[in-house]
């Protein structure tokens, strides 16, 4: 018995599938993933002049948005609503305006314009839907980021693709979801150490979680930073501040019941901070993390140390 | 002197062996297609077992997921290798 493994690159991150099965038919879904997230990223990229979501920032309007956009920005919504707005889409300006205004590879890494903090207002207000003519409207000045929800909606939604012929995994940048009938044996699923700001040397991870259905995914500012004004500088955004997020969380790693929600959840906990990240994330039933603190702390949370393999 | 039979046994061997080669490397070929589909090794996982449902320690976990723990009889089962990292986007 074997399982099939695709790797590729997709939404500026590395990609991995996995489905448990060796038949024709998977073989050839998991070989139309590269093209499947393709067309993906070209809706729902920032980065793309000509892509759906460029064309709804550049006008503040869309009509007859298609389905993928349509449910993204419904995931996005709904994540702000979940998060009491701490994670929202219309940090795009604020993002554009702290040196994230082209793809990570291509960011002046040394910008000495000091940021600017640009006001996120809230998603509820700023972005008005009418689902009769799927049309999408901006309030003036909004433009939307869908990165991370992004990747954790695609995860989610190929992970589903692939589970019709066998327990499946799709990885993309570190936001995985798992789908399909569950596996014989959970998933083994390394939690990344951020290490120190700065290190490039690759560390050991930091535990091993068994999954078998959900999702896990990690949101961090020890990797995509760069420096601006002579201070640092990441892409994490706190709407409150504008800013990009000042929090004692180096990285923070969740489980819960899809990729998109482990996604949303982690960007969460950095964002508030350990403390009320902490609290916001223990009064959830559905999710469980792990939080890796600018000193070097680890805190697992009760329900993370039942995913995790002990030796 | 080679006994002529002979000769023709061993050709007739290698020619089986070649055949066999052959056929090998063709399934491996096959494994490796576009878009870098590949065959990768079974996933067991030594000494894992899932908690059984009635287990009182996964009463509270989040609904879709399910902790496995190692079995008492695999104490000694060394550690799973990891099929994917999670960490901030790369």
């Amino acid at each position: 018995m074997t399982m099939l493994t695709v790797e590729f690159r997709a939404m500026g991150s590395r990609a991995r599938a996995l489905v448990d099965s060796s038949s024709d038919s998977a073989r050839r879904a998991i070989a139309a993933l590269p093209a499947w997230f393709e067309a993906r990223e070209q809706c729902l990229s920032r980065f793309r002049c000509d892509s759906a979501l460029s064309r709804l920032n550049a006008t503040g309007e869309l009509a007859f948005a298609d389905d993928v956009l349509w449910s993204v920005v419904d995931a996005a919504l709904a994540g702000a609503e979940s998060t009491g707005g701490i994670v929202t889409p219309t940090v795009l300006p604020a993002l554009e305006a702290a040196g994230y205004d082209r793809s990570f590879e291509r960011v002046n890494a040394t910008d000495m314009e000091p940021a600017l903090a640009i006001a996120c207002p809230p998603a509820a207000e700023a972005v008005r839907r009418t689902p009769g003519a799927r049309s999408i409207h901006l309030g003036p000045g909004v433009r939307l980021d869908l990165g991370g929800v992004a990747k954790g909606w695609c995860a989610d939604h190929a992970a589903r693709a692939l589970g019709r012929f066998g327990a499946s995994l799709v990885d993309v940048g570190g936001d995985i979801a798992m789908a399909g009938p569950l596996p014989r044996e959970p998933w083994p699923i390394a939690i990344g150490d951020p290490g120190p700001i700065g290190s490039a040397k690759a560390a050991e991870p930091l535990a091993l979680a068994l999954l078998s259905a959900g999702g896990i995914a990690t949101s961090g500012r020890d990797f995509r930073r760069w420096t601006r004004g002579g201070g640092s500088a990441h892409h994490i955004i706190d709407p409150r501040t504008g800013r990009p997020a000042d929090t004692d969380v180096l990285a923070a790693t969740v489980i819960g019941p899809s990729a998109l929600a482990a996604e949303i959840a982690a960007k969460c906990v950095l964002v508030l901070g350990s403390d009320a990240g902490w609290r916001w994330v223990e009064a959830q039933p559905a999710l469980a993390t792990l939080l890796v603190k600018a000193d070097g702390t680890v805190l697992r949370s009760p329900r993370m140390e039942r995913h995790l393999w002990r030796e | 002197m080679a006994d002529p039979r002979s000769l023709g046994r061993w050709a007739r061997l290698a020619l089986a062996f070649g055949a066999f080669g052959a056929t090998l490397a063709g399934w491996c070929a096959f494994a490796v297609e576009s878009h870098g589909v590949s065959a990768a090794p079974s996933r067991a996982w030594p000494g894992l077992a899932p908690i059984a449902s009635g287990d009182a320690r996964i009463d509270a976990l989040p609904p879709m997921v399910t902790a496995l723990t190692p079995s008492p009889r695999a104490r000694n089962a060394r550690r799973p290798i990891p099929v994917a990292v999670t960490r901030s986007s790369r």
